[in-house]
C-alpha cells in the first residue's frame, strides 16, 4: 500500500490518516498522494470498510454488567492464552524453533488480547459465561430457546454462588398452586420407560413419563 | 505490512462475527433418549449426586406459602446467600429432591411441577466436581440449556418467573461427588 514512514516505523501514514492523527501538513500530503495513487485509494478504502464493520459489531461505549465479574473473564482468559503460548513455545523449542517463529510476532499478542477482549465480550453480549475460580462452579454456555429470554450469568462472591439470571420470562399466574415435593432419589423404571422418584420414607411419590411429543410429564400416583 | 495489517483486520472481523453471530446461533444441544432398560436387579452408575430446590422469594412475609422445609447441612445458610444475590427478603424451600446424577441415563431434578430440571452428566472433572448438561424446565418448556462444572460446595442459582409478588428460583448444588466404588457400567 505505501512504505513505512520514516518517523514512525511502527504505524503506517494511512492507518495514522485513518485514525486522525497525521498532523495538517503531513495529511495534507498523505490526501494529495491519496488522490493519485488508484491502489492506495482503493486498499484505504477497504481499510475504511473494515474499520466501519469492527464499530458496528463492537460499539466504542458498552454497558457491560457486572464488571468485576467480567473483567476477572478476562484475567481468566488472559492467564490461560498465556499458559497455552508458554505450552507452545516448550513444545515448539523440542521441536526447533524455525517454524514457530511466527508466534513471536508482535501484533499476535494483539491479537491474542482482542481474541481475549472479544471473547470475554462474546461471553456478556450473548450471555454466555466461564470460570472465576477453579473453586467455583462454572456456566460454559447458554442458550434460551425463547428469543425474548436473556440469561447472564456471573459468580457472587459474597454469596459463593453461581448466578443464572433469566430475564423475560412470562410470569407464573397468582392463582397457579406450585405444588412442591421432598423427594430422595429418583431411578429410571425400565419397564414402562419412566422415572420414579422416591420421598424419605421411601415410597414413590412421583412418576415422570414422556408424552407423544416427548415432553416430559410428571404424575403423583399416591394423590 | 499492508498485507499483514489488511489480514489482521479481516482476522478480528471474522473474530467479531464469531462471537456475535456463530455463538448467538449455536445450535440448541441435542436433547438425550430417555432412559432405556436396565438390567432388574443392576444399580445405574451414577457421577456424583446433587441437591435442587425450588424456592419462592418475596418481600411480603404474609404471601410465603408455609411450607416447612430445610436445606441440607452443608447449605444451611442458604437463605443468607440468596439474599446477598437475589433483592427479596424472605426466602422459602418450597420442594427439594436430592438426586443420583446417573452415567447413562438422563437424570431429573424435580423439586415440583412446576419448574424443574433435567441433567445429563458430561463426566466427572479431574480437579472435582462433575460436568452436566442441564435444562431447566417450566411445565412442557424448556426456558434454558446451559453447560455447566458444578463444584462441590458450589451452590448455581437460577433465577425463574415472577409469582406472587415475588419470584420462584432454583437451586442446585453438588451434594456428593462420584465415588470410586459402586455400580459402574
Amino acid at each position: 500500500m505505501n512504505k513505512p514512514n520514516e518517523n514512525n516505523q511502527a504505524v503506517p501514514d494511512w492507518m495514522r490518516w485513518l485514525d486522525g492523527e497525521l498532523p495538517a501538513e503531513e495529511r495534507a500530503a498523505f490526501e494529495q498522494k491519496l488522490e493519485n495513487d488508484a491502489a492506495l485509494k482503493e486498499d484505504v478504502a477497504l481499510a475504511q470498510q473494515l474499520s466501519r464493520l469492527l464499530k458496528e459489531e463492537l460499539p466504542a461505549e458498552m454497558a457491560i454488567p457486572h464488571a468485576d465479574f467480567f473483567n476477572s473473564q478476562i484475567q481468566v482468559r488472559l492467564a490461560r492464552e498465556e499458559a497455552e503460548e508458554k505450552r507452545v513455545a516448550a513444545a515448539a523449542g523440542a521441536l526447533g524453533a524455525g517454524w514457530m517463529s511466527w508466534l513471536k510476532m508482535p501484533w499476535l499478542v494483539g491479537a491474542a488480547a482482542a481474541l481475549a477482549l472479544a471473547l470475554g465480550a462474546g461471553v456478556w453480549m450473548r450471555s454466555d459465561s466461564a470460570a472465576v475460580s477453579l473453586a467455583d462452579t462454572q456456566v460454559m454456555s447458554t442458550y434460551a430457546p425463547n428469543p425474548k429470554v436473556v440469561v447472564s450469568a456471573f459468580h457472587s462472591a459474597e454469596a459463593e454462588a453461581t448466578v443464572l439470571l433469566l430475564e423475560g420470562l412470562d410470569e407464573l399466574p397468582a392463582d397457579r398452586k406450585v405444588v412442591g415435593w421432598h423427594l430422595h432419589s429418583g431411578e429410571p423404571d425400565p419397564a414402562f420407560g419412566a422415572m420414579r422418584f422416591r420421598g424419605l420414607s421411601g415410597q414413590v411419590e412421583v412418576v415422570m413419563t414422556r408424552d407423544a411429543q416427548n415432553q416430559p410429564r410428571l404424575f403423583t400416583p399416591r394423590s | 505490512m499492508k498485507t499483514r495489517r489488511v489480514s489482521m483486520v479481516c482476522g478480528l472481523v471474522g473474530l467479531v462475527w464469531l462471537c456475535g453471530e456463530g455463538l448467538a446461533q449455536q445450535p440448541a444441544p441435542p436433547v438425550s433418549e430417555p432412559a432405556q432398560a436396565v438390567g432388574k436387579d443392576a444399580k445405574p452408575a451414577t457421577d456424583g449426586k446433587v441437591w435442587g430446590a425450588l424456592v419462592y422469594a418475596t418481600d411480603a412475609a404474609d404471601k410465603l406459602t408455609g411450607v416447612k422445609s430445610e436445606p441440607p447441612v452443608h447449605l444451611k445458610n442458604l437463605e443468607e446467600k440468596l439474599g446477598k444475590v437475589f433483592p427479596w427478603s424472605h426466602y422459602e424451600i418450597v420442594g427439594q429432591h436430592t438426586q443420583d446424577v446417573l452415567r447413562e441415563y438422563e437424570s431429573w431434578v424435580v423439586p415440583s411441577t412446576d419448574l424443574f430440571l433435567k441433567v445429563d452428566s458430561k463426566g466427572p472433572d479431574a480437579g472435582g466436581g462433575v460436568h452436566l448438561h442441564i435444562q431447566f424446565w417450566r411445565q412442557e418448556q424448556v426456558l434454558l440449556k446451559t453447560d455447566a462444572l458444578l463444584r462441590p460446595k458450589s451452590p448455581l442459582f437460577i433465577s425463574g418467573p415472577k409469582w406472587r409478588d415475588g419470584q420462584l428460583l432454583f437451586v442446585l448444588v453438588l451434594a456428593e461427588e462420584a465415588k470410586a466404588t459402586g455400580a459402574q457400567p
